[in-house]
């Protein structure tokens, strides 16, 4: 199987079924790369460490039976973050899940939110604000949209942005 | 496993939950501190996949030293809530020794089967845990 080489260096094995003559399926198995956008973001070169770490973890990191998590998620969740970046807010936090899943997450600007990526165009997003304890859940697919908004609530306020840069 | 309450785990039974530091760590911006990920508490999205636990009352029925096991082979913090506190949200817990884990438990949603604990679970096992080994500078959100 040939992949696109990507700035990336984790590795996972994976198991690759094919149909071989006489109708029986048999088992290969090859390594795989997780693939970033080529065109990333400042947060994707940021992440990107972080990305090899959460998709090469050992089995049992979480001191149970956890995986690492999947590159289909990842993938995704790189390409998501792509898409709704903003210069302004600084990178999220990423936390793998037990079970190969993900969750990107930020707690800043009076908000904590966080996007648990369960698979590809399988998305939840939660968004508390402290100062009304209000919080909102977004199930999502391939529409961030609203999401997009919901990052862009998390820019500083001018005069706070000076202050950090004075 | 297939999901199932157990009736020998009492409600006051303290539940353990480990917690890795380089994983399930994150900064919190808001407090300028450091914060436990409400990803902690997720189960697992395979098949009768539950969050998995630890009992410390099997431990101690078998003498052995529980901050010692939690934080083996793999270091980590933990945290400990009432396996009441997962009730009250109609999750259920339920033994499953492991290979290495005599001890392992889940924790999980009634069928049928979803993927994931609604905000309103995560946040209630989250507010009800304290730390048993605990994570120095670390905080385990209460919103």
């Amino acid at each position: 199987m040939n992949r696109r080489l990507t700035n990336t260096s984790a590795f996972q094995r994976e198991r690759v079924f094919e149909v071989i003559q006489g109708g029986q399926t048999g088992e290969t198995v090859a390594f795989g790369r997780l693939e970033v956008p080529s065109n990333c973001s400042h947060w994707l070169i940021s992440l990107s460490d972080r990305f090899d770490e959460i998709t090469s973890l050992p089995r049992g990191w979480d001191g149970y039976q956890g995986r690492p998590v999947s590159f289909s998620c990842a993938t995704f969740a790189a390409n998501l973050l792509e898409t709704v970046c903003v210069d302004m807010v600084p990178a999220p936090s990423i936390v793998p899940g037990s079970d190969g899943t993900l969750q990107i997450e930020w707690h800043l600007g009076g908000f904590d939110l966080e996007i648990d990526v369960l698979g590809a165009n399988n998305v939840v997003a939660t968004r508390f604000r402290h100062a009304d304890e209000e919080e909102e859940t977004l199930k999502l697919a391939n529409d961030f949209s609203q999401l997009a908004d919901w990052i862009d609530d998390l820019v500083p306020p001018p005069e706070v942005a000076q202050a950090a840069n004075a | 496993m297939d999901p199932y309450d157990e009736a020998d785990i009492a409600n006051d039974a303290p539940i353990i939950r480990r917690v890795n530091p380089d994983q399930h760590v994150v900064p919190d911006h808001n407090t300028g501190r450091e914060r436990i990920s409400s990803k902690l508490f997720s189960p697992s999205s395979e098949p009768n996949g539950g969050m998995s636990v630890d009992f410390p009352h099997l431990m101690d029925r078998d003498g052995v030293d529980v901050a010692d096991f939690v934080t083996t082979p793999v270091f980590s913090g933990s945290v400990s809530f009432p396996a009441s506190a997962a009730r009250e949200q109609d999750l259920w817990i339920g033994y499953e020794p492991i290979d290495g884990n005599p001890y392992h438990g889940e924790v999980w949603r009634p069928p049928p089967p979803t993927h994931r604990f609604t905000n309103t679970q995560k946040k209630a096992l989250m507010q009800a845990s304290e730390w048993f080994v605990e994570l120095d500078g670390v905080d385990i959100p209460d919103t």
